[in-house]
């Protein structure tokens, strides 16, 4: 698939993702289009041929941000209910298309890494740049990340 | 062709945008911030792949982490919010108001 192909419908995709996101009552339904959109967006970075971004977009992103989201709406339960709205058929082709399409996306990573035609973004050149110029910035991060996880644990713990 | 990716951008962002001012609910208010984060990393990745340069690249890694962390923050007031209030509407929290 050429690049700008890919690049339309994962821009197409990822404003559907933001108009579900905005306009669906139902809180589940909000966390899934926000979840198509980081999908679409991982699309994206492939079409710009940015292959490591693009993975870390799914694993970080729809891999741990989501389910989060997901979790806590299913603890706070307000509605009493939160199954996902997966019963006509209709929602089954959409998520049957929409589980092709992330098995394309990935499988076109696989593609763009390994093809010769396309300058890739090198990530010998990032991961160099993160343990020499950016060094500090990395540390900082770590302490943000141990501080935020403390930070969450402490205030969600349940007062004795 | 970068033409495009700033549109696409700003068209994300301002989904996210309206979300955060429209709607109530805290968690779809939190979701919308997210979007908006994600706009704008794909604004820096493509500056950075059109110019050929990697700290667009590297900024966005960063901007992925900064709001993983923001996320788990932010989910857990929202938590215990809950706890303190019984609601997660952004109408029912006006502990500040009189």
């Amino acid at each position: 698939m050429s690049s700008t192909l890919l690049f339309y419908i994962s821009a197409i995709t990822a404003i559907c993702g933001g108009i579900i996101m905005l306009f669906s009552r139902n809180t589940v339904n909000s966390a899934m289009g926000l979840l198509l959109s980081f999908v679409s967006t991982a699309g994206i970075y492939l079409s710009i041929s940015s292959p490591f971004l693009a993975v870390a977009q799914i694993f970080l992103y729809s891999g741990a941000v989501a389910v989060l989201i997901v979790f806590v709406i299913m603890m706070i339960d307000e509605q009493k209910k939160y199954e996902l709205p997966v019963h006509g058929l209709f929602s089954k082709s959409i998520a049957i298309v929409s589980v092709c399409y992330i098995g394309y996306v990935l499988i076109d990573i696989m593609k763009v890494s390994s093809g010769a035609s396309v300058v890739v973004s090198d990530m010998r050149i990032l991961g160099r740049l993160m343990i020499s110029d950016y060094l500090l910035h990395i540390e900082a991060l770590s302490l943000v990340l141990i501080i935020s996880i403390m930070a969450a644990i402490l205030v969600a713990k349940r007062k004795s | 062709m970068i033409y495009h990716y700033v549109v696409l951008s700003l068209i994300l962002f301002s989904l996210g945008l309206i979300t955060v001012i429209v709607r109530r609910n805290l968690i779809v208010i939190l979701i919308g911030i997210e979007f908006m984060l994600n706009s704008v990393g794909i604004l820096f990745v493509s500056y950075a792949r059109f110019y050929n340069n990697y700290i667009g690249e590297f900024v966005a890694l960063v901007i992925m982490l900064i709001a993983a962390c923001e996320m788990a923050i932010g989910l857990s007031i929202v938590v215990a919010m809950f706890r303190i209030y019984g609601s997660v509407k952004s109408n029912d929290i006006r502990e500040l108001k009189n």
